[in-house]
Parts: structure tokens; C-alpha cells; sequence
């Protein structure tokens, strides 16, 4: 074979090596904005959802507290029920991915604290209860953002 | 056919069972533990009044039920058809996040 032959065969591997690290780079790319936006679907726009019910809630509560707001305990109680089942639902629905996990797995998020907090509400320690719900309330959220930020694919 | 009543426990007061030690204390309460080895289907009724039970209370509640029937023979023991059904859901979100854990330790060791 002359020396362009070899020249031409050369160029031929390199091109083919090209186009193949080329597309194995496109499908890592596309394999990364898939997850991604997997991620965001099923598990980051739901929890920011939460987030912001949680923290309407809290504050609902704290109005209740301070005698302002317009909703009743009854209201405040119905609610936090709604968003507690919606939530369990997805935390169990989470825990049975393999991907996405967080430290230690979304069966550490619980509404445990919440719902103990919630139930014993009452008209007679009015401040007290509603301050104590708030706080767990908080706290939930700030568990929920935690949890949001360890599942977070890199 | 057993019964459960858990109006036994909301005593027309409590409109939420919450609680995982609670729910241990219920399953004392009603004797689950001698249910769990009898032939007879287990239903369990709720008073009009109780808004929700939370996975917290059913864990306590049915902890000893699933290690000692597994999940599906736990659901077919515990009647919950006459429930209303997000009640029944509570009980099923419940049992899954027992099912769950239980997997998740055993996989541990």
C-alpha cells in the first residue's frame, strides 16, 4: 500500500473514533438532562409544592393563634390531613425508587410531629398550640428541603 | 367475624389517631395479638367522626401483624371495606411504610 493509502485509512480510523466519542458524549448528555428532568417532575416540583403548603399552613396557624386569620381550627385541621395523606403518598411512591434516594432514604421524612402537634390544638391554649405547630410545621419543611438537596442527582 | 371498633379510642373526642406509641396501646387494647392467631377475618369499623389515622398510629397498630403474616395475608385478615375510603387509605399508606421497612432491614442483614 503506498504511503496515502496508509495516509487515507488513518484519517478514515480517526474520523470513525471522532464521530463515535462524539455521540457517546451526546448520549451522556441527553442520559443527564433525562434524569434531570425526570427529577424535577417526580420529585422536586411535588416537595416545592409541599414546601409552599406547609408553610402557608404554618402560617395560617399562627394567625389562628393570634386570633386573626379567617379559617377555624375544624379548616386549619382539614387542611394539614389533606396535605399529610398527599404527602405519605408521595414519600411512599419515593421510597420505592431506587434513584433518588437521600441520605438515609425518604422514609425519614415523616409528618409524625406535625400530625401529634395538629391533633392537640386546642381553643384553650390557643397561642401555645398553634406556636408548637408551627414550629414542627417549620421544621417539617426544612427536613423536606434537606431531603430535596441529598436526592439531587450531581 | 371479630370486630374492631375504634370508636373505643376516639370516645366521640379524638377526631385524629395519631401517634406511633398510641397506636401500640390500641393493638393491647384490642387484643391483636390473639386476633393475629385466630382463623377469623378481623374487621375493623371507625366512627363517623374520625377524620384520619396516620401512618405513625397504624405502624404501632399493625407493627406485630406484618412480621407475623406478611403484608398479603395481613390484608386479607384485617377487613377495611367498610371503612370510609380515605380512611382506608390511611390504613394502606400505613402497611406500605411497614412493608417497606420491613424489606429495607432485611436487606440490611
Amino acid at each position: 500500500m503506498t504511503v496515502e493509502a496508509w495516509a487515507a485509512v488513518a484519517s478514515a480510523i480517526i474520523a470513525l473514533g471522532a464521530v463515535g466519542v462524539e455521540h457517546l458524549w451526546v448520549q451522556r448528555r441527553l442520559g443527564r438532562l433525562e434524569t434531570a428532568n425526570e427529577f424535577r417532575a417526580i420529585v422536586e416540583q411535588p416537595l416545592e409544592a409541599f414546601e409552599k403548603a406547609v408553610s402557608d399552613l404554618a402560617v395560617d396557624i399562627e394567625e389562628w393563634g393570634l386570633l386573626r386569620g379567617d379559617r377555624d381550627l375544624p379548616a386549619l385541621r382539614k387542611e394539614w390531613i389533606r396535605i399529610s395523606r398527599d404527602m405519605n403518598r408521595l414519600v411512599n411512591k419515593l421510597a420505592k425508587r431506587s434513584d433518588f434516594q437521600p441520605n438515609g432514604g425518604w422514609l425519614k421524612v415523616t409528618t409524625d410531629e406535625v400530625d401529634e402537634a395538629i391533633s392537640v390544638m386546642n381553643d384553650e391554649h390557643r397561642n401555645l398550640s398553634a406556636s408548637t405547630a408551627k414550629q414542627c410545621l417549620d421544621r417539617l419543611g426544612r427536613s423536606l428541603s434537606a431531603a430535596l438537596q441529598d436526592a439531587r442527582p450531581s | 367475624m371479630a370486630t374492631v371498633d375504634l370508636a373505643r379510642l376516639t370516645k366521640n373526642e379524638v377526631s385524629m389517631l395519631t401517634g406511633h406509641e398510641r397506636g401500640v396501646q390500641a393493638r393491647a387494647l384490642f387484643s391483636l395479638d390473639s386476633l393475629d392467631v385466630q382463623d377469623d377475618v378481623v374487621r375493623i369499623v371507625a366512627p363517623t367522626n374520625l377524620d384520619t389515622i396516620t401512618p405513625s398510629f397504624v405502624q404501632g397498630f399493625l407493627a406485630r401483624s406484618i412480621s407475623q403474616l406478611g403484608r398479603d395475608r395481613l390484608l386479607t385478615k384485617y377487613d377495611f371495606s367498610t371503612l370510609p375510603a380515605a380512611l382506608r387509605e390511611d390504613f394502606v399508606t400505613g402497611i406500605e411504610r411497614l412493608a417497606m421497612h420491613a424489606r429495607r432491614s432485611a436487606a440490611i442483614h
